[in-house]
């Protein structure tokens, strides 16, 4: 029977992850990792006058 | 050991132009002192944000108070500094802190909260084994806080996340916990001196600093950049620069300095370095509760002629938004009306 370790929030990132082990006898046999925000700036994004694009889309990421 | 300081020299220190001295450096020693004395905890979460807030307080001048705010201070959880993560940070550095020191912890807020589909567009953890939004926390946590400190524009009016068409249902932490005294520090991001002199006036005074009607810091948030902008003599002048790197004031590049409030100009970035306007890149007013929901590198509408004035935060008071748009309108219009600024059609390429 494998066993399940969930780490979720993953610290020390940019963002909200979340991390999800399957464990058979001392090996990973499954993992899976999900990020856990979604703010839609490329749906924003439409319509707009597309020299915005560089001061909303730097802002994706802020580290 | 420093002497006491008084809250009115507190406010005279953090308002005052901060490029001569370092304001973080100064006031590290009375933070220090105040957390001797058994300073409150303070919790750091993070919603539908960048961590940019984050990485702009790191960036203050003074090496040592990235110590005093990190260890000296009792900051329990903090989604990019915190050594715990999972259970651990949930349970510990959150709901254990919350419940040991109910209505006594500050609760420090970055990045908005998405409010559709039941708030699932940020899950910040995990607790009993189901997912924990952000909503939930913000709610949880808001609710039992002394006070909250919004730091950035996403968290204090929806910023980025939340511009239209506001595809995750993103708020202000405001519009979704009540009864709780609320500091908004807005910026996107905002100047670390800003942050770092919110937290030391509620830890040196248990008590939030003087807010203005957006509930932001009198002492930084009280002036309009066009006020004491370094290019506000071409402006007077009439001369607007046409392209990026020309000489000129930056209006006609779409700068929205005349409805921005904060410090900047005075202040500086970068350890004092220099600022958007004076770089050369037009204001995009990111601490006004409308950004960016305009087109940032048009010139500001006209609006309806008012009465010449430069509107300060007091004046403005209500919807303050509109009207400071308003105020400004009519020191625009005035400027028409004396021919500072003439009607497009005689503008000629390079007639600066």
């Amino acid at each position: 029977m494998a066993e399940r370790v969930i780490i979720d929030p993953v610290t020390r990132i940019e963002g909200h992850l979340k991390v999800e082990v399957e464990v058979e006898g001392n090996s990973v046999v499954n993992a899976q990792a999900s990020g856990m925000l979604f703010r839609g700036l490329e749906i924003i994004m439409r319509g707009r006058d597309p020299r915005d694009a560089q001061q909303i889309m730097q802002r994706v990421c802020g580290v | 050991m420093p002497k006491k300081l008084s809250r009115r020299d507190f406010v005279k220190i953090c308002a005052g132009s901060a490029a001569a001295i370092s304001m973080s450096g100064f006031l590290a020693p009375y933070i220090a002192q105040a957390a001797e004395a058994g300073a409150p905890p303070v919790i750091w979460i993070q919603g539908a944000s960048c961590s940019g807030c984050s990485v702009s307080l790191l960036n203050t001048v003074h090496p040592d108070i990235k110590d005093v705010l990190l260890k000296t201070i009792s900051v329990r959880y903090h989604p990019t500094l915190s050594a715990a993560a999972g259970d651990l940070a949930i349970e510990e550095g959150i709901f254990k802190t919350v419940k040991e020191n109910p209505k006594k912890f500050y609760l420090v807020v970055e990045g908005a909260v998405p409010t559709a589909a039941d708030g699932m567009f940020c899950i910040v953890g995990e607790r009993e084994g189901k997912p924990l939004t952000f909503l939930q926390m913000v709610q949880e946590l808001g609710s039992q806080a002394a006070a909250v400190l919004n730091f950035g524009t996403c968290s204090a009016y929806g910023g980025l996340p939340a511009t239209p068409p506001n595809p995750t249902g993103c708020k202000a932490v405001e519009d979704v916990v009540k009864n709780v005294p609320i500091v908004n520090v807005p910026g996107c991001p905002p100047h670390p001196d800003w942050m770092v002199g919110t937290i030391a006036h509620v830890l040196l005074y248990k008590d939030i600093p003087e807010l203005d009607t957006f509930k932001r810091p009198k002492m930084f948030f009280g002036n309009i950049i066009h006020d004491n902008c370094q290019r506000r003599q071409y402006f007077d002048n009439a001369i607007f620069a046409k392209n990026f790197g020309d000489p000129g004031c930056l209006l006609e590049l779409g700068c929205k300095g005349p409805i921005a409030h904060c410090d900047s100009t005075t202040r500086l970035w970068n350890g004092g370095v220099n600022w958007c306007v004076k770089a050369g890149a037009p204001c995009i007013a990111c601490t006004e509760p409308q950004f960016p929901g305009w087109p940032i590198y048009e010139r500001m509408p006209e609006m309806p002629i008012g009465p010449a004035m430069t509107a300060t935060v007091d004046q403005i008071g209500g919807i303050l938004g509109a009207a400071a748009v308003l105020g400004v309108g009519g020191h625009l219009a005035g400027n028409i009306m004396t021919g500072r600024i003439g009607p497009k059609k005689d503008e000629k390429e390079g007639d600066n």
